[in-house]
């Protein structure tokens, strides 16, 4: 928590310093988000040049709003939100195209038998058979990756990046309550996933 | 508690967002059913489980490809306003000038407009005494010097017709100097200056200053047209015959009942005068006097006698 607040601080620092028109000042603030933003982009997505993509084009669109970006909130927060919002039409736009042009062997996990699957997300019991042979790590990417956005970005945000509720709150635009609420569902929506995975946790 | 009201609690229960009471059932469920206990268990390790998950690296060149388009983006903006501040420079003085002349003209046209401001005001007042003549000056609004007074009220229509002919004569040399774009003002000046009816008062006045100008002199005079009506019942006569006139939409319609006749007034479209003559025929014995219509002149100015005869024997 400690930490979090110096951030905010000097956060609001070099964002004035942008504000005003010094480049570099945006720099700091790219090199020290940079790393954070990816791993939500990442575990949106499930695909690393994906996120790589929403990365840029997330810092991109913050210099060109920076402008418009009142200090009263935190910045990081803003920040995050915009990815967010990136990833998730990215995803959408992802899924779609891939149900229209079919399944490619190059494309990394997006279920959890590691193939592309369009829309809907797949709960194939098949698919799910073959799940024991992945790694663990990809199994939990694939699980994450059934649940609907709404429910997977709570989880990620909660549980892999450790954001309060408040601040999750603030991201997602939805009531603190409505964070809980999904959260618990994510959480036993990655349970029965697993379980039928892997079986005993 | 049932295991079912159990399982469905066990996320809020791990989270702590659980009542006292509730923890407390849930707490003594958990000590006997083995099943909820290990879906506890297994809540619990899914949660690591994706905690745990290892973050991954941003690539080297993740940061300098943002800046790069980031400066880029800086650079543009830059251009741009550049773009819009250095012909500031050379704008700057040209549109101060022009920004006086402006001011020059408006205060100019004020100052001409302000006795017919006046003007403007009178026939809410003197509506049946003299609205004809100062209809021939709402309709005119000069932009001269000289502001006539409106005449008497029992002028008759010839001399107020000869002084329109005046002030349009008079309009035209003083209107030829001023430059094609104080003109146009004059037009848009005047509307705001807050006219009884200038909205259509202007738009005469535009479209006759366009007009007026390649005419002749002579051509300019309003058409005057004088009906004389003999009929038997003169207030009745008198009454339909205004109606009729204002069904044709006359303009100014003005009564002037007098001893054996009634002289009714108006402002007609030079196009109705055909369907005014039909209609006065209906009623009695119709004499035209004056010049004749030339069509699509624009509005005259109509005069119709009612006169009573006696009935024939």
């Amino acid at each position: 928590m400690r930490k979090k607040k110096q951030t905010r601080d000097e956060d609001l620092e070099f964002v004035a310093l942008c504000q005003e028109g010094d480049v570099d000042a945006f720099e700091v603030l790219v090199r020290r988000h940079q790393k954070r933003m990816l791993n939500i982009a990442y575990r949106i997505i499930g695909n690393y040049d994906e996120a790589c993509e929403m990365v840029q084009d997330t810092f991109i669109a913050a210099y060109k709003n920076i402008a418009g970006f009142q200090r009263k909130a935190k910045f990081a927060t803003w920040l995050y939100a915009i990815c967010i919002n990136l990833s998730r039409n990215r995803l959408k736009q992802l899924k779609t195209r891939r149900y229209r042009e079919g399944c490619s062997i190059d494309d990394p996990i997006m279920t959890p038998d590691g193939e592309i699957k369009g829309e809907p997300p797949s709960n194939e019991p098949s698919a799910l058979e073959r799940l024991e042979e992945r790694d663990i790590q990809q199994k939990v990417q694939g699980c994450i990756n059934t649940l609907d956005h709404e429910f997977k970005e709570v989880i990620i945000l909660r549980d892999i990046q450790g954001f309060s509720y408040e601040e999750i709150s603030s991201m997602l635009k939805v009531p603190e309550g409505t964070v809980k609420s999904r959260l618990f569902r994510a959480r036993e929506g990655v349970k029965d996933c697993l379980k039928k995975a892997i079986g005993d946790l | 508690m049932e295991c079912m009201e159990v399982q469905k609690r066990l996320s809020a229960y791990l989270e702590k967002v659980v009542s006292p009471k509730q923890k407390a059932l849930i707490d003594g469920h958990l000590k006997k059913c083995k099943k909820c206990k290990e879906s506890l268990a297994d809540l619990r390790k899914a949660i690591e489980y994706v905690q745990k998950l290892e973050e991954v690296e941003p690539p080297a060149w993740l940061a300098q490809k943002v800046m790069a388009q980031v400066r880029s983006e800086a650079e543009a903006k830059r251009v741009i306003w550049q773009r819009l501040f250095r012909p500031f420079h050379i704008k700057l003085p040209l549109e101060a000038i022009a920004l006086i002349f402006i001011a020059v003209g408006a205060i100019y046209i004020f100052k001409a407009m302000q006795p017919e401001m006046r003007l403007a005001k009178i026939p809410t007042e003197t509506r049946e005494v003299a609205p004809a003549p100062v209809t021939a000056f709402k309709k005119e609004k000069p932009p001269t010097a000289d502001k006539e007074q409106p005449p008497p009220a029992k002028a008759r229509e010839e001399l107020m017709y000869e002084k329109k002919v005046e002030t349009r004569e008079e309009r035209r040399p003083t209107a030829a100097p001023l430059a094609p774009a104080a003109l146009a003002k004059q037009g848009g000046a005047a509307s705001p200056l807050g006219y009884a009816d200038h909205t259509t008062v202007n738009r005469n006045v535009a479209s006759s200053l366009q007009g007026v100008r390649p005419k002749a002199a002579a051509e300019m005079k309003t058409q005057v047209l004088h009906f004389v009506v003999k009929v038997e019942d003169l207030e009745i006569a008198s009454r339909d015959i205004e109606g009729i006139v204002r069904q044709l939409g006359g303009k100014a319609i003005t009564t002037e009942p007098l001893k054996d006749r009634a002289v009714i007034a108006a402002e007609l479209d030079s196009q109705k005068m055909q369907e005014l003559f039909d209609r006065l025929r209906l009623i009695g014995e119709v004499q035209e006097k004056g010049s004749p219509v030339e069509a699509g002149e624009g509005a005259v100015e109509v005069r119709v006698e009612v006169e009573r005869i006696s009935p024939n024997p």
